[in-house]
């Protein structure tokens, strides 16, 4: 983990001569968060590896224009939301039966993905998490997983605190009904 | 942060930041489609009010009420780079907003579009905040 702070690398990203310095510290940072975001969506390592460089080249791309008026991390945490959901419809789109098609076919290929080493149970958790809406799903993955606070969800999502929480309960019971289903 | 049961290749970690890196550096890597994507949205904010005031002439017979000003010009730029960006096909947007006996376009009109656009997309994230 880099020692420096968002500012001080935005401030090294905005001279010429940090610039390529300043991204790499910041690849550096927000590598591993922006990953298993990613891959807690996507399932598979090799997606999670292409949609993490995407986000990242997009971040490199655009980060000039970051005003500051938000976190930087939110606003890295959007761009790898809007890489997921991308590739999700895209997924989905050549799906002939249902919205959550693509879904369906990472739980039932979980069990021998390579790069998953859970036990049972941590691979029902993984199918009943991959049966909640894709929404739902997300806003699970953030708390559970990435442990994001409401408050950093709401700015991220542009949706409001509670019913981030209602949410997220709703998505408990879903998968505490769901779980043993498999 | 709870117990991972995903893991990666070995040292997986310490190679990602040299090939971002890498790809970052690499002049081919600003894809021209994405640039043709862009001159296709101006081109298509300026040609999708054209046609919606043609399918209005046409199929509508409606030749002295349509209030239609040079600044709708501008917020369908916005409707037409949301749709770029979520993948929607402008003409989708053409027939849901030909689907409507309006011919006016207001502001109202442009949220209920990317509200359309939105929902379709199963995307709540506002678009426009993304870069912002």
């Amino acid at each position: 983990m880099t020692p420096y702070s968002d500012n001080e690398l935005l401030d090294m990203y905005a001279a010429d001569a940090t610039r390529a310095e300043a991204f790499k510290l910041l690849v550096q940072k927000y590598q591993k968060p922006v990953y298993w975001h990613i891959r807690h969506m996507v399932i598979r390592h090799e997606d999670a590896d292409d949609l993490t460089q995407d986000t990242f080249i997009k971040i490199w791309r655009h980060l000039s224009h970051f005003k500051r008026e938000s976190k930087l991390y939110t606003w890295i945490y959007k761009i790898a939301y809007h890489e997921v959901v991308t590739f999700l419809n895209k997924k989905n789109r050549f799906s002939f039966f249902s919205l959550n098609d693509w879904e369906n076919h990472l739980a039932d290929t979980l069990a021998d993905d390579n790069y998953f080493s859970g036990d049972t149970a941590q691979l029902e958790l993984q199918k009943a998490i991959l049966t909640l809406p894709r929404k739902q799903r997300i806003i699970f993955n953030m708390k559970y997983f990435d442990n994001l606070s409401y408050e950093a969800m709401s700015d991220i999502l542009k949706t409001s605190v509670g019913a981030l929480k209602a949410s997220y309960h709703h998505a408990v019971k879903k998968i505490e009904k769901n779980i043993g289903q498999f | 942060m709870n117990h991972e049961p995903f893991n990666t290749p070995e040292d997986y970690f310490d190679a990602l930041p040299a090939k971002i890196q890498s790809r970052c550096m690499h002049k081919h890597e600003y894809k021209p489609y994405r640039r043709n994507l862009r001159i296709a949205s101006y081109a298509a904010a300026v040609l999708i009010p054209i046609a919606i005031i043609l399918y209005v002439f046409k199929y509508q017979h409606v030749h002295s009420d349509i209030s239609y000003n040079n600044s709708s010009v501008a917020e369908m730029e916005d409707v037409v780079y949301l749709a770029d960006v979520q993948d929607i096909n402008e003409e989708d947007i053409v027939t849901y907003i030909s689907e409507d006996n309006t011919s006016d376009y207001t502001s109202e009109r442009q949220d209920e579009i990317i509200d359309y656009i939105n929902n379709e997309t199963d995307n709540y994230l506002d678009i426009f905040e993304l870069l912002n």
